[in-house]
């Protein structure tokens, strides 16, 4: 009776029902699983019966995608519910066995597969055997390379966001904070702007737990409490109990006590609720801390006698030490029992008396191994490679973006006085109308005609004024987005000359606002008869940026020591030839010394200061340059005189 | 009297010409206008000094409106001209360097017309 008022034991009632009268095999195992899933997120062990009972049924009866289903279930549920991991362990190996071997390709299936690494991956992670959890990754990530999902994107996408998240949090405990947060940085960007809460959460989780790992305890706390009203958002209790934890954790490390304590407690009250076993017993061993801290021996004690006994029940050592040993007990018995068929064909053919063949059988079989053996270890290493090279991939989109976003942060400052300039105009020419419409208005009345028209006049020049200097501003935003804005990679027909001015004035202003004692002339000798270009404008202007700024540097270096008639000037030119374009840059610096020149466009050679500049400037111009738009880059200079750089780029790509 | 404006930015001129177009037209104020500081410099050397009032922009290429104040103070000593610079960046270094250089006021850009107008009446007196 009471229980109708529940919509979920409403469900179970209704499943108990249709059970009772149900007579198919797969119905049945379908219902039954069904109540498993119910039970088990009641935490009620009625879940492993029915279970139980399912994966008989549907072994017995040879359903194999039901019988893998509900391992999958039943293995989940000794993970989550009962954190028996030893048993969850060997369902999921089984389920990894079977799904190989039926070779079954539909997706279900393929979830299976690739669910199953993932869990694995996170017992690992729960025993603390980080490096086999990290195996268990890339397992999903060579799953995902070789094309896995990939005639179902959204698959894929879903695959690669759970991926990503998992190689994070491991990347946290294996202490390689940078790659961690790579991946939970772009997942973040990407959660963000899909608004999805689960994913922001995680992530911004996964962040607090890199930055506490560098001991930087207030970005860690900031991602954390940012990360709690996206969990509630999404309905994760569980991702919202985990933020308690690491929270109460990071305000114990950094000797906050009553901090610790209070986000220990709200920790521990929603584990409760959630009968988790797991987060109760981390709840509890934070709790016992903090209370030891408080100088309360006597709650410390309590608490932490409540852990053990959960632990106990949960993971003894010997339990921990079996999951270890499981997968290579398997493999024994797979040889074993391969052994004990290859002695049967032997008895056989020493029965037969077929002795030459079965030597020649034997001799032929050694080769095969051989052969299979070194095509494996060749495997193997191919594996590792592609591993290398992925990770060498990341750590350059990772670089590109910093490198972009330093040029970017120079620019902000200079950008904003570009765009002030032409407001001011906008602002005061539109105030001088507004006077000179009420002394039209004035003129009118008295019947001074000839002076209203000259009035009139003054107004529609300063209307041009006004429309001129919009369009300035709006021409400088739009630079700006073009600029910020990751490259399309889309060519598109660009004035050259515009582009040129453009970055000269933004680097210039750039440098200005970061320095105050800055100041150089600039030259500027533009080929009007320049027509446009077919090129990725955004990649272009990173290029120009790079070198003016580059140049503003160089001869406010040469400054510093010159005497005082030294004139510190950067000069831009475009010429047109034949088939494209010339860009020139030349300022009147110190010039590059001979030894430098042939290192100059080589990745991450810089000579400025250290943390003045990440040395990637110029080699991605090159690359841009020359593999992008089949340009050429090069650069000229007398020591104490001058630099040129000079691009060229053809019409015709 | 003669009020020179120097500034990189063209438009600056026909700004004033409007904003100030009751005071030329009554004779009160005369303008003249430079681009850069050396054209300043250049203006008031052939026009002997004739301008008692300067009104510097800091930011522009070349020399700088700081520098450009360094020049008129220690060369035209007799009598000093009344120099006011005018910048977007407001910021305390600058504002330091103008009062340390000798400037006699300090404007910052967007520039408050009305403000200006009564500071250069008093200062012209």
């Amino acid at each position: 009776m009471m229980s109708a008022a529940y919509p979920q034991n409403r469900r179970i009632d209704s499943l108990n029902n249709l059970l009772r009268v149900e007579t198919r095999d797969t119905a049945i195992i379908r219902l039954q699983l069904n109540l498993g899933v119910e039970y088990g997120e009641q935490f009620n062990d009625s879940a492993m019966i029915f279970l139980q009972d399912a994966l008989q049924r549907s072994i017995s009866g040879r359903h194999r995608q039901l019988e893998i289903l509900t391992r999958h279930q039943l293995a989940y549920y000794y993970n989550s519910n009962k954190s028996d991991y030893t048993t969850a362990m060997d369902l999921y190996l089984k389920n990894l066995e079977m799904v190989k071997q039926y070779n079954d390709t539909s997706l279900v299936m393929r979830d299976m597969h690739f669910f199953g690494l993932r869990d694995m991956g996170l017992i690992y992670e729960r025993i603390k055997d980080y490096d086999n959890a990290q195996e268990y990754n890339y397992r999903m990530r060579d799953l995902l390379n070789s094309g896995y999902f990939s005639k179902e994107p959204r698959y894929h996408d879903r695959s690669r966001k759970i991926l990503f998240n998992r190689l994070g949090s491991v990347y946290v405990y294996l202490g390689k904070l940078d790659s961690a947060q790579y991946y939970f940085r772009s997942l973040l960007h990407e959660g963000a702007r899909k608004y999805d809460p689960t994913m922001v959460a995680l992530t911004s989780m996964g962040l607090g737990n890199v930055f506490k790992a560098e001991g930087k305890t207030d970005s860690s706390a900031f991602y954390y409490h940012a990360a709690m009203p996206s969990s509630i958002n999404a309905g994760r209790t569980d991702i919202y109990n985990r933020i308690l934890l690491a929270i109460a954790e990071l305000y114990f490390q950094n000797k906050q006590i009553d901090s610790a304590y209070y986000y220990g407690h709200a920790a521990l009250a929603v584990a409760r609720k959630e009968k988790s076993t797991a987060r109760m017993m981390t709840a509890e061993e934070i709790l016992a801390k903090v209370y030891n801290a408080k100088g309360k021996t006597d709650s410390a004690y309590l608490y932490l006698h409540e852990s053990i006994q959960l632990n106990d029940s949960v993971a003894g050592t010997e339990k921990l030490m079996a999951i270890q040993n499981m997968e290579s007990k398997r493999e024994f018995k797979q040889q074993q029992e391969e052994r004990d068929r290859e002695q049967a064909i032997r008895e056989y053919q020493s029965r037969v008396q077929f002795y030459g063949l079965a030597a020649l059988l034997l001799f032929i079989s050694i080769v095969a191994v051989i052969l299979y053996r070194s095509n494996r270890q060749k495997h193997q290493a191919n594996l590792q490679i592609e591993r290398s090279l992925h990770e060498l991939k990341n750590t350059q989109t990772q670089l590109i973006h910093a490198e972009k976003m330093a040029s970017l942060g120079e620019l902000t400052a200079g950008i904003a006085h570009e765009i002030q300039n032409p407001l001011n105009f906008v602002n005061n020419f539109s105030e001088l109308n507004t006077e000179l419409i009420e002394e039209m208005k004035e003129e009118l009345g008295k019947g001074n005609s000839s002076v209203a028209i000259e009035i009139a006049r003054d107004i529609s020049e300063n209307e041009k004024k006004i429309n001129h200097h919009g369009k300035r501003a709006d021409s400088i935003v739009k630079g700006m987005l073009q600029h910020s804005r990751s490259s399309s990679g889309q060519k598109e027909m660009t004035d050259v000359n515009v582009l040129v001015d453009e970055c000269l004035r933004l680097s210039y202003h750039g440098m200005r606002a970061k320095d105050k004692s800055f100041n150089a002339k600039m030259e500027t000798h533009f080929d009007a008869s320049a027509t446009p270009l077919l090129i990725i404008p955004q990649d272009i202007g990173r290029v120009l940026l790079n070198l003016f700024t580059n140049a503003f540097y160089a001869v406010m270096q040469k400054a510093k020591n010159a005497p005082a008639d030294f004139d510190p000037c950067v000069t831009a030119s475009t010429i047109r030839e034949k088939d494209g374009i010339t860009i020139q840059v030349k300022d009147n610096g110190p010039g590059v010394p001979q030894a430098v020149m042939d290192k100059i466009f080589q990745p991450f050679f810089t000579t400025k200061p250290t943390g003045e500049g990440t040395g990637l400037g110029l080699s991605m111009s090159y690359d841009i340059i020359t593999k992008e738009h089949g340009g050429s880059i090069s650069v000229e200079s007398k020591e104490g005189e001058f630099a040129v750089f000079t691009i060229f780029l053809p019409a015709k790509p | 009297m003669k009020i020179l404006v120097v500034d990189d930015e063209m438009d600056v001129q026909m700004l004033f010409e409007q904003r100030f177009r009751k005071e030329i037209r009554n004779g009160e104020m005369q303008f003249a206008f430079a681009y850069s500081g050396e054209e300043a410099l250049n203006y008031l050397n052939s026009h002997n000094h004739e301008a008692v009032l300067i009104l510097s922009d800091i930011n522009m290429p070349g020399m700088s409106g700081l520098q450009l104040l360094q020049h008129i103070k220690q060369q035209y000593s007799t009598p000093p001209p009344v120099v006011m610079m005018i910048t977007a960046y407001g910021d305390a270094d600058n504002y330091n360097q103008a009062m340390k250089l000798g400037a006699d006021d300090f404007l910052t850009k967007p520039v408050d017309f009305i403000e200006l107008k009564e500071k250069l009446k008093t200062k012209l007196v």
